[in-house]
């Protein structure tokens, strides 16, 4: 019973590795364009391309 | 002796029949020579002590008779004996056997429940194993997280602010950009 537990749990995680991945990577995203779009806007003294920092940010994260 | 009275009386017996004027006692008289080859007959098997030979024969047959019946009897006693032995020892042996079913059962129970005792010990560490190891590599995907989120954002702020900055301007605001980093990461 125990065994057949530890086998369900054990295939849980195996599909939610996946997931994780996924989510890292949204986070990594979120938290980079966030970090770049804020020091761009500190210490750039005109107006700021946001989508030009995230479109940069996607092309670092997938390389 | 009285068998010998009734042969004499039965043998006497036909004179009564030549107590009418017949001659009994005469060699022409048929019923007086077999009566005295009778007697004679007898009188022979008397001397010669056949009656004793034959009661000797007969007790010495009974003895044997009586001897072969105490050996059967004792034969007979004997075998019940050993019937009552090996009964007695097939009733011991079962018991003993039931006594090790009965131990090997109570033994392989016990063994059972030991090892699921110690199965679910096993689990238990590997659960406990796996939940540290889960909670590692949880600290350590959100440092690699973090490391990278940072890396690529002060990548690309570097490369957005050199692309779109005078020359002179450029290592001022990668240093502020640095500064600002080391800022929001304490």
């Amino acid at each position: 019973m125990q065994i057949y537990k530890l086998q369900i749990v054990l295939k849980k995680v195996n599909r939610s590795s996946t997931n994780i991945k996924a989510k890292a990577t949204s986070s990594i995203l979120d938290v980079a364009n966030e970090i770049a779009i804020d020091i761009v806007a500190k210490v750039s003294p005109g107006p700021i391309d946001e989508k030009l920092i995230i479109k940069s940010v996607n092309q670092k994260v997938t390389e | 002796m009285r068998s010998f009275f009734f042969i004499v009386a039965f043998t006497l017996y036909p004179l009564s029949s030549y107590a009418a004027g017949d001659v009994f006692f005469s060699l022409k008289n048929t019923n007086f020579i077999v009566s005295l080859s009778f007697i004679l007959f007898i009188g022979i098997l008397l001397y010669l002590k056949v009656p004793n030979l034959l009661a000797g024969l007969l007790d010495k047959r009974a003895e044997g008779i009586r001897t072969e019946l105490d050996e059967a009897k004792n034969l007979r006693e004997e075998a019940q004996t050993l019937l009552a032995t090996y009964e007695r020892k097939q009733k011991e042996i079962s018991e003993q056997a039931e006594r090790i079913i009965k131990n090997a059962k109570e033994e392989a129970k016990a063994v059972a429940v030991q090892a699921q005792k110690d199965l679910e010990i096993s689990i238990e560490r590997r659960m406990q194993a796996a939940v540290e190891q889960l909670e590692s590599a949880e600290t350590a995907a959100i440092l690699e997280i973090r490391d990278t989120a940072i890396s690529v954002a002060i990548g690309v702020a570097a490369e957005v602010i050199q692309n779109h900055s005078k020359e002179a301007d450029q290592e001022t605001f990668l240093e502020n950009s640095i500064t600002e980093v080391s800022k929001k990461l304490h």
